[in-house]
This record gives structure tokens, sequence and C-alpha cells, in this order.
């Protein structure tokens, strides 16, 4: 035990303290950094050494820098924010296609009313040929209202089909980035340096992989693999398998491929998911639905328009074409007609019978698709797309509360907190200056030694 | 414990809440509507697409039975001249059969019946927007016509067809009565009968005209109770009428239960949200800028 040993342990003290206050004035600094997590100086006793049975201490040591996270929480994190995109994204691509079936004026039911109204008033004048007209009109309104439509939905659909491709673009290269955070990660920890800014930014970049698609983050002694929902690998340890996408030809949309395996139904987290979804499954479904009912009304009116004669007492020929397959019917609806004279209203041949349009006016109550009659059939049509959408809405809701208690836990364990920075701030000042004023008084303490000399 | 020092994401998030509700509650006061979009109320939405349809069909219905009124009318207000005519070709029979008339009264009393004929003929071929009435559905040229062989018969050329038009979901209405039933009718009808009356009259045959004249008035009681059908046709569709007006009320009743807005809710809302907005931004506001830094000297 010496004054000089004295020295050396206060100065070790100030070193510690001052890694103490540098810790702390980084949190302070980084305080409204985005998944920055606290940081904090571990000090520890150095180990004291022996001088016969006489203790000899060494002061403190700083052991190292520790990042205070929650490891399983943040998994917990991009979990929830797979949900939440994922529902997310699906109400934003939905939100054009519900546009299309909120319509209260010109939508497809208030096509269908037009033209049986249109009917409805040739049958008190069957001979009057503005009536024919205004027949006419409504029904290559309605033809012309399917095919909108129909060209609609596959111009959202091929939209979704380009933010799919848009999304594994972005996926690739969220991959690379943090292969290469693994990388840093892993050559700091390799030489035993604080990892905590590395971690913060795989952290982050695998956030933001969460946003885009679902995955599922093992840690391993390689650092960390990250899997897709069937459970391929995207990135192991430094290496990474980037997602790659090809034409499905039968169904003419965008496919994903771990590789070699489609893994596009497996998707249905994140912006990808949400996209998928709405692209594979609730626009798709609508597609058919109104191309079912397309060729359902046209069958209905076509049979109900052969019973009758025309104007001229000429048999009544079919009122609409929708092309040869049910596939694509609402995209090719056609008024086949070119004359008002043409409509079979007479059941009869003579040109003041009515008989055939109360059979037209029929069609409201025909099953078209199914048992369902053809506002029935348009009906559970915008109820799929409502209901769809307000499950996605709610489920949306739920998830961002959720991810907002996660969010408040992990601030809770990794925010930054001004008061206790500042209390910091002051522990370890007032630790410093007690070292210094140590040295100080050491320094006295010699000085007298030193005279005793004299 | 430790909490999150962060307070203001929450705080975010409920003033983004708050005006939300607030922007909706604006917007049903401004459209009187609850369901704007379809998935806000997908249920009532389909019901309103429903009730919709139905609505929009009343009306025609509606429409339909002007239309049909109007038709209604001609025919009947025509048929009130031809028993009017016919009156006055009774008297003329009696008239004519009274033993104190002469041979050249009773031709004077033939030239009128001929002319009621000749009158006869054009109430017969009546239209009304460019439709023959009494045609049946053969209604677009006159369905009565002289022999063209020359004879002075009057020949039919429409055809017995009725026409029934929708007036209501469940209901429709016989809007013609064929003119062969109605002004040929075996025994009673209205061209044979003046037709004999005249000839009768015309050589002074006095049984002739005694039978003649009974033959005109059966004419005259047939006409007279095809004006009943015509009476009874407008007082259905009044009938009808009056009840699809009390269908229109229903429908919007209905539409305004499931889409539209209550605007005493509609108004409690915006002013809970705006409540709510100005408690999250003075909760904002209020929310401590100090730490213990600002106390370190």
């Amino acid at each position: 035990m010496s004054l000089t040993g004295s020295i050396s342990i206060a100065l070790r003290g100030l070193t510690a303290q001052q890694i103490a206050l540098e810790t702390t004035t980084n949190n302070i600094a980084n305080a409204n950094t985005p998944g920055y997590t606290r940081r904090r100086a571990n000090m520890e006793e150095d180990s004291p050494t022996f001088n016969g049975s006489v203790m000899v201490p060494r002061g403190v040591n700083v052991s190292g820098i520790e990042s205070l996270r929650d490891r399983v929480l943040e998994l917990r994190i991009q979990q929830e924010t797979q949900q939440q995109s994922g529902t997310e994204s699906y109400i934003q691509s939905m939100s054009e296609v519900e546009s299309l079936f909120s319509n209260t004026s010109s939508g497809l039911d208030s096509k269908m009313n037009a033209l049986f109204n249109s009917l409805e008033r040739l049958s008190t004048q069957p001979s009057d040929t503005s009536l024919r007209q205004s027949v006419m009109i409504a029904s290559s309104n309605l033809a012309s209202g399917f095919r909108e439509i129909a060209q609609k939905l596959r111009s959202i659909q091929s939209n979704l089909d380009l933010s799919t491709k848009q999304s594994v673009g972005s996926i690739n290269e969220l991959l690379e980035q943090i292969a290469s955070a693994s990388v840093e990660v892993a050559a700091r920890q390799s030489i035993g340096q604080d990892t905590g800014a590395a971690e913060d930014q795989r952290t982050a970049l695998l956030k933001k992989l969460s946003e885009q698609m679902d995955v599922s983050v093992v840690q391993t002694e390689n650092g960390i693999s990250v899997t897709a929902a069937n459970g391929a690998p995207l990135v192991v340890g430094q290496k990474t398998f980037p997602l790659k996408t090809a034409l499905d030809s039968a169904s003419g949309t965008t496919h994903v491929f771990a590789g070699d395996d489609d893994i596009t139904s497996n998707i249905t987290g994140g912006l990808l998911g949400g996209t998928l979804r709405a692209r594979d499954q609730s626009v798709r479904k609508l597609i058919s639905d109104i191309d079912s009912l397309a060729e359902g009304v046209s069958s209905a009116f076509n049979a109900a328009h052969k019973l009758g004669f025309d104007a001229n007492g000429v048999a009544g020929t079919d009122l609409f074409t929708t092309g040869a397959t049910t596939k694509g019917a609402a995209a090719s609806m056609r008024l086949l007609l070119t004359d008002g004279s043409q409509i079979a209203a007479s059941s009869d041949g003579t040109k003041g019978s009515n008989g055939n349009i109360v059979k037209l006016l029929a069609v409201r109550d025909t099953a078209v698709v199914g048992q369902e009659k053809p506002l029935d059939c348009y009906g559970r049509i915008s109820f799929d797309v409502g209901s769809s959408i307000a499950n996605a809405k709610s489920e949306a809701v739920a998830s961002s509360l959720m991810l907002q208690q996660l969010d408040d836990q992990r601030g809770a364990i990794s925010g930054v907190s001004m008061d206790e920075e500042a209390a910091n701030l002051i522990r370890f000042q007032r630790a410093y200056e007690a070292s210094a004023r140590v040295i100080s008084v050491v320094n006295d303490l010699l000085e007298t030694a030193v005279n005793l000399g004299r | 414990m430790r909490v999150n020092p962060d307070s203001y994401a929450g705080l975010l998030s409920a003033l983004g809440t708050a005006r939300n509700a607030q922007s909706r509650a604006t917007q049903q006061l401004a459209s009187g509507r609850r369901v704007g979009l379809v998935s806000e109320d997908a249920a009532a939405w389909t019901m309103q697409i429903q009730n919709n349809s139905r609505s929009a069909a009343n009306d025609e219905f509606l429409h339909s039975i002007a239309s049909v009124r109007a038709g209604l009318n001609t025919a009947d207000s025509t048929l009130s001249s031809v028993v009017t005519s016919l009156q006055r070709a009774i008297t003329l029979g009696v008239e004519g059969a009274n033993g104190t008339q002469t041979a050249e009264n009773r031709k004077a009393l033939a030239q009128e019946v001929s002319g009621i004929r000749d009158q006869m003929l054009s109430l017969a071929n009546v239209s009304y927007n460019g439709i023959f009435v009494f045609a049946g559905t053969q209604n677009d040229s006159p369905p009565f016509k002289k022999d063209p062989a020359g004879t002075d018969a009057i020949l039919y050329y429409g055809n017995s067809a009725t026409i029934d038009v929708r007036v209501g979901e469940t209901r429709s209405i016989q809007t013609n009565f064929p003119g062969d039933e109605l002004f040929a009718k075996a025994g009673a009808s209205v061209f044979d009968s003046l037709d004999k009356l005249a000839t009768a009259l015309n050589t002074n045959d006095k049984p002739g005209i005694t039978s003649a004249t009974s033959e005109v008035r059966a004419a005259f009681n047939h006409v007279t109770s095809v004006r009943v059908f015509f009476g009874n046709a407008m007082n259905q569709i009044d009938a009808d009428e009056t009840f699809l007006n009390g269908q229109k009320l229903q429908f919007a009743a209905r539409e305004n239960e499931l889409v539209g807005a209550d605007p005493m809710k509609s108004a409690t809302d915006l002013t809970e949200a705006e409540f709510a907005y100005k408690s999250a931004l003075a909760a904002a506001g209020k929310t401590s800028t100090l730490s213990l830094l600002d106390y370190l000297r």
C-alpha cells in the first residue's frame, strides 16, 4: 500500500467515471434516435492483489458497455409489425376497390334498376320509339357498367402486381443490409467490443423487413437466421438467399420464389402479405364473382328476350354477349342490338303487345348465379368487399394498439429517460470530482512526505 | 418500475383517433349519411341496395300509373260520347217506330242514324299518343275500316289481345278493351245495329225499326257495362297510387334507418370528438417539458 498506489486507484476512478459520463452523454444525444437502445457502463471492482495477508485494492474497472434490450420483446414487436403492416397494406390496396362498390348513383345496382325501370316504362307504350331507345341506352349502360368495373378491377390487380415486384425488390435489399449488419455484430463480438450500435442497426433493419413480409428470426451461434413463413432461409449468418419473382402463366400474376419454392401463398404478413392477400384473394374472387354475375344476368336476359318478337314482328335475338367463357365475361359484355326496334317487347308479334316485357322484367326475380337473383348477388359481392375491409380495419386498430403497448414496454426498458440521465450525470460528476479531489489530497500528502527530508 | 420516457407516441395516436372521429362526424353531418363507404356498415349497405331497387321500381310504378290513367281517361271519355250517341240513336229509333211518322220523315231520321254511325267509326278509331285505343295490340293503325270490297259493312282489323301493365310488385292492370268485343259483339254490335236501324228507317220497315232499335239498345247496354270496366280500372289505379305513395314514404324511412345519419347523434359525436381532441392537445401541451436537467446549475 502506497501513496502512488492511491493515485493510480484515483486515476482509474477518473477514467471509469469519464467513460460513464460519455455513455450518459451519448444516451442524451440519442434520446430521439429511432431504435436507439440506451446503454450503461458496467463498473466492477478490479480484483485486488495481496501483499502477504494484506489486501491491496486496485480500484474500479469498466467491464463493458451494455445495451439494455429485451430480445424477446423486440421479436414480439417484429411479429406484431408484420401483422399490422399486413392489414394496413390490405386496407390500402382495397380502398380503391371499395370506392367502386360504394357508389350510390352509378353502381351496377343502379344500372340494373335503370334497365328494369326503362322496361317498366316501355310496357306502358311498347310501340313508342323513344321509350325503346331508352331501353337500348339502359341496356348498353349496364353492359358498359360491367365492362368498366371489370377493367378497373383488372387494373387494380395489375397495380398490386407491380407493388409485389417492388416489395420483393426492397426485401432483397434489406436482406443484404441485414447480412452486412450481422457481419459487423459478429466482428465486434469476436474482439469483445460493444455490439450495441450494430445490433440497434440490425434490429431496425429487421423491423423494416417485418414491415415488408412475415419472417421469423432465430438467434444462432453464428449470428441470426431469418426465414420466410414456409421455413425457406433468407439470411443465414452472413449469407443471403434473395427472393425471386416470376410470372405465373395460369393466373397472369407475379409469384414469389425462395430458391425453387413458390412461397406466394405462404406470405401473409407485412406489406407484401397484404398486397398478395388483396391481389390473390379479394380482387381475384371479385373479378370471378362479377364475371359470373355478368354471365348470369346476360343469359337470363337473352333467354327472356328470345321468347318475344321485336317491333317488326321478328323473333327476338340475344340481347347481350359476354364472350365464350365465364372468365372475362364482364369485360366483354356488350349489347348486341343496334336499333330500338329490335327490342322484343311483344309476345305475339304485334306492335302493341307488351307481353314479353313482363318476362324481361322477371329477370329481376330470376336466380342468375346459384340461387341468387341479380341484385342479391351484387349485394352479396358488395357485402364481401365491405365486411372484409371492415374486418381488416378492426384488426388494424387492435394490432396498432398492441404495437403501441409493445413499443411502450420497449421504451420502458430501452428508452432514454432524461431524469435518469441527469441523475447519472450528477452521480458520475460527483464521483469524478471526488476522484480528482483524492489525487489532490494524495498530492498534498506526497508533498508533506517529500518535505520531511528538508 | 421504469416507464416509457417517451409519452408523445401515445399522445399522437390519441390525437389521430380524435381527429378521425371528428372528420367522420363532420362528414355525416354534411352528407346526411351514416354509411358513406360499404365497409362502414356492410350489412346496412347491402340491405339498402335492395331497398333502393324497390324504391326505384316503386317510383316507376307511379309513373306507369300516370301513363295508364291518361290512356284510360281517353277510352272512358270516348265511350261516354259513344253512349250519348247511342242514346240519341235509340231516341231516333223509338221516334221512327211511331205510327204517325211518314216515310219521308223516316228517311230524314235514317240520315241522322247514318251520321251517328260515321261518328261511331271515328270514335272507335280514337288514338292516344299514336296508339289506337280499341285495336287490341294491333294498335298502330285504325282498327275499323269500311269493307274495301265495297259493301257498307265495317270490318275490324285489330285483334282481341289485352294489354296488362304492372302497377305494383305483384299487381298489374288491364289497360285496354279490344274493339271487336266492344263495338262488334254478336247481338250487341254497335255498327251492325245502327246499320240495321238506318236501313229499316230508310225502307220504312216498321217492325225492322223496332227490332233494330232493341238491338241498338242491347249495344248501348253492352257499351255501358264496358264503361264500368274502365271506371273500375281507374278506381283501382287510384287505390294503387295511394298505396305506392305510402310505400314511397316507407322506403325513404327505411333508407334513413339503414344508411342515414342521425343529426343529433352526429352532432353529439362531433362535440365529443372535439372535446377528446382538445383534451389530447391540452395533455400534449402540458406534458412536462421539464426534467432534472433543468435544475442542474
